[in-house]
């Protein structure tokens, strides 16, 4: 094996690393207690919701100009209950309750982000 | 270029483009936006192995343009540009580096490419910081989905080559 292939192997293995130690690190932003989703359009904040702090659920629709997502907020969770994308990615993705991953409606430009109150210091992590 | 050259470089274009539709129609293993198979690299490394760099270029370019046409919407082929070009400038690279040897090292490089190169397209697109928190698991799965796609593309290129060096 040759010295350039071993140094791209290196390379692999330490981004696998780095990413792997990423996501341990969003794991335990999610235990902390208090969980903030931001509801995002187009780079604009429009809501500022704290999960811990929301006793039954509720709906929130946002409207954008090629269509419509309807938001699922409920006591320590957030989804993404209908959209009017052909996709539908961001309704199969589920809930989220932790920084790992964000739901986005790319064709309507609305990304919902979980911020854990734990560590503010990671704000981006970025490689 | 002569005619054969074009000819098995469409036919490649062709190949390619296939492997695209059918995996395009496959619902999503994953429900992460951006996790997806990428087959359709097999045959850019297949080019990049058997041809020149442009030639490469030609192929993927042409893919991603027809396959827009076919099965995308204007933003998606934004976002797939985007990942094809930074993909193919690093495939390209390390192909050199390699001197073209590991084409699974290549094609995991080339995986990494694209979905960093997706990552800043949403960024760009979206405005929103956020999407950068995609970048762990859109890593993890690209160096996977690269391997993959790589000892594909090696193992069809022993077949491939004999009929493709007939040029």
């Amino acid at each position: 094996m040759t010295k350039s292939a071993k140094i791209a192997i290196t390379i692999i293995f330490i981004i696998l690393l780095l990413s792997a130690g990423a996501l341990f690190v969003y794991s335990y932003m999610a235990k902390s207690s208090q969980l903030t989703a931001e509801i995002y359009q187009n780079g604009v904040l429009l809501h500022s919701i704290d999960l811990s702090h929301v006793t039954s659920a509720y709906e929130l629709v946002i409207e954008g100009e090629s269509g419509s997502n309807t938001v699922l907020v409920e006591p320590g969770a957030i989804s993404m209950l209908d959209a009017t994308c052909p996709d539908h990615i961001c309704v199969k993705t589920g809930k989220i309750n932790s920084p790992l991953m964000p739901i986005t409606c790319l064709p309507n430009k609305v990304v919902i982000q979980i911020t854990g109150s734990v560590s503010d210091e990671f704000d981006i992590i970025s490689y | 270029m002569n005619t054969k050259k074009l000819t098995t470089l469409a036919l490649l274009t062709c190949v390619s483009l296939i492997i695209f539709v059918i995996e395009s129609a496959i619902p999503p293993l994953v429900p992460i936006a951006g996790i997806k198979l990428g087959l359709a690299n097999i045959i850019t490394l297949v080019v990049l192995a058997n041809f020149t760099p442009r030639d490469a270029c030609l192929v993927t370019m042409a893919r991603v343009t027809l396959a827009t046409i076919f099965t995308g919407t204007a933003m998606s082929f934004l976002y797939s540009i985007f990942g094809a070009v930074f993909s193919l400038l690093l495939m390209i690279t390390m192909h050199k580096i390699f001197v073209g040897k590991y084409l699974y090292l290549t094609s995991i490089f080339g995986a990494l490419a694209h979905n960093a190169g997706q990552i800043i397209a949403a960024l760009i697109i979206t405005a929103t910081p956020a999407v950068l928190f995609y970048f762990p698991v859109l890593m993890i799965s690209g160096i996977i989905t690269g391997l993959f796609t790589g000892l594909c593309a090696h193992y069809a290129n022993v077949y491939l080559v004999k009929i493709v060096r007939k040029i």
